[in-house]
């Protein structure tokens, strides 16, 4: 009854609820977004790697060769030589080792070097192995494996052709066309940077360069893909490698032994280790976002607030009238709250939709562009505590003009005025 | 004729240029701020830690008198006592072995820099631990600040079964969890 009256007197007001409803949909928008992604992202960037004990490149900034070696944001500083891969992927403690080269790419996505230790060796999210969709890992030169998104947005089967081009932007000028890969094999979805890349073997990058000087295709040096074959394709450099260890106790002093290298300018990061320091960093910063959307939400309830004690001057009248065919002071008391709630419960479901709208379209730009994997569900617990509590604070904020309407009601509302 | 006499010449350029990459290497030196690494594997504890020498004892020269020499015979008994550097209320650990190099016991020095006089020098000291249940083991404590007047910052890092990762303690924060 008190529901339906209270949803009855604000559509009387449609315009002014309207705006407020929106309002208070933007501050969710905004709280619940700033949570979801920050969680999201701190989830996608934790998964993305498990079970590799170190990353090791050419000397940078830790955070920089975990960037582009695992989630291929930006470019190396430097590659690494092949020799310093071998001589340390071939150490006693080391189990396995993935090496990396990067550099190429198809279609926008990046091309990986690597070897078919990278299919056995790799994990993702909690120690999981990457698996086959399709097909199987590439064995000979001109083989490559998809990235589950890049089958799926380019709609590759195994079997499929494709040239690589030079470089990385999106519509590169020199390709390898003379070297077409033969698609083999196409991995399942991992929701994390793997799913959007084009991986082919070390021998298979040597062998689109073998004619390039400079960065640029020689013309009249044309050598075929079948006589590149006869080329020696053992790579000169990649660009970094993982390694994974026999156990986990050597791990500093082999880094120790790697970031003090004289041969050559290395260092070895601990990809768990530079997660944590990254989320340190920007804890600050989180912070702030956080806090500047609670401040934006309760800017809005207290526009909600503020409209209904703007209103109370001109509803004078109908909460008058109420008293005089019978409702208690206390149900007009509880009549303005019932409003308040109903309008931040609008205003919560159409920026939570508005939300996963948003999260529904901004996902797909998200993956390929910052390699961030957003889930699109935003509610957790902890969102249920947030909207709780925005219910908690409206039913506060709306007391004022409740109050009001409980005191004044009869007095002010049946004078008559000229 | 003439070329072939600067073909060794210029090998011998070519072929010494990556060990010449590296001939000024100097590590980093931090008065007030130290290394603390811990890992743990099965039943495994390994322990590492190094600090410059004037964070333990104030000076970083050979003792001059008598006060330094105990000063500096003090710091290496309280390393001895791995609990000192790292304690874990869970997993049972014992130490098992611990190996402590001075910063002016020169049999122990690192090698490449002989001869060189040192501008500075350091403790470190490694510690096995074994113990009954170490996958037990969710937070270390540290009693470096309280011991020691010297430190100011230490970074830990650490692995476990669960993963790696990273603290930085203070004089109120000597407490870190490993999840």
């Amino acid at each position: 009854m008190m529901l339906k009256l209270a949803i009855a007197s604000l559509w009387n007001r449609k315009l002014t609820v309207t705006l407020t409803v929106l309002s208070i949909a933007v501050g969710v928008f905004l709280l619940l977004g700033v949570e979801h992604i920050r969680s999201e992202a701190k989830n996608s960037f934790s998964k993305t790697v498990s079970g590799v004990d170190l990353i090791v490149g050419a000397r940078t900034g830790p955070l920089n060769l975990l960037l582009y070696s695992v989630f291929h944001i930006g470019n190396a500083s430097n590659n690494i030589s092949w020799q310093s891969y071998r001589e340390f992927s071939q150490k006693p403690e080391v189990a396995w080792s993935i090496p990396i080269s990067l550099g190429d790419s198809h279609k926008g996505y990046r091309v990986v070097g690597t070897s078919r230790d990278f299919f056995e060796h790799f994990h993702y999210g909690q120690k999981q192995n990457l698996a086959f969709k399709s097909g199987r890992a590439f064995d000979s030169v001109y083989e490559a494996v998809l990235g589950a998104q890049v089958a799926k947005t380019l709609d590759y089967q195994p079997g499929q052709s494709i040239t690589l081009a030079h470089g990385i932007a999106k519509v590169g000028f020199s390709k390898h066309d003379d070297k077409p890969f033969i698609v083999t094999g196409i991995l399942a979805p991992t929701g994390t940077p793997v799913d959007q890349a084009v991986y082919v073997s070390l021998a298979g990058i040597e062998a689109i360069h073998i004619n390039w000087q400079g960065g640029v295709h020689i013309p009249g040096r044309s050598i075929g893909a079948e006589d590149a074959l006869k080329h020696d394709l053992t790579p000169k450099s990649i660009t970094a490698f993982m390694v994974g260890l026999n156990s986990k106790i050597s791990l500093f002093s082999l880094q120790r032994e790697i970031n003090n290298y004289r041969d050559e300018a290395l260092v070895g990061i601990m990809p768990g280790i530079t997660l944590m320091e990254l989320w340190q960093m920007i804890g600050a910063l989180e912070n702030i976002l956080q806090l500047i959307s609670i401040l934006v939400l309760f800017a809005t309830l207290m526009g909600l607030s503020t409209m209904l004690l703007a209103s109370m001057k001109e509803r004078e009248r109908e909460m008058a009238v109420l008293r005089a065919i019978g409702a208690h002071a206390g149900s007009l008391f509880f009549l303005i709250e019932i409003e308040a709630l109903v309008v931040t419960v609008t205003g919560i479901l159409v920026g939570s939709t508005a939300l996963c709208i948003a999260l529904l379209t901004a996902r797909t730009e998200l993956s390929e562009q910052y390699g961030l994997f957003i889930g699109i569900n935003p509610f957790t617990p902890l969102t249920f505590q947030y909207l709780l509590g925005i219910l908690a604070v409206s039913f506060i904020l709306a007391l004022l003009p409740s109050i009001s309407a409980y005191r004044n009601s009869l007095g002010s509302g049946l004078v008559v005025r000229t | 004729m003439k070329s072939r006499i600067f073909i060794p010449f210029l090998s011998l350029c070519l072929f010494s240029a990556p060990t010449l990459a590296e001939k000024r290497h100097h590590d980093a030196h931090t008065h007030g701020a130290a290394e603390l690494n811990i890992v743990i594997e099965n039943d495994t504890v390994l322990i590492e830690f190094e600090s410059p020498a004037v964070n333990l004892i104030g000076f970083e020269h050979k003792p001059r008198n008598d006060a330094q020499q105990l000063e500096l015979q003090n710091a290496l008994a309280l390393l001895n006592d791995v609990d000192i550097i790292a304690s874990f209320e869970k997993g049972e650990c014992r130490a098992a072995e611990t190996h402590i190099s001075g910063p002016f016991d020169n049999d122990d020095q690192e090698g490449s820099e002989q001869g060189e006089p040192e501008e500075h020098s350091e403790f470190h000291a490694t510690y096995t631990l074994s113990c009954q249940n170490a996958s037990a083991i969710d937070s270390v404590r540290t009693q470096l600040f309280d011991r020691f007047p010297g430190f100011e910052a230490i970074r830990v890092r650490w692995v476990g079964s669960k993963g790696q990762g990273t603290a930085l303690l203070n004089n109120q924060s000597t407490i870190f969890s490993i999840e």
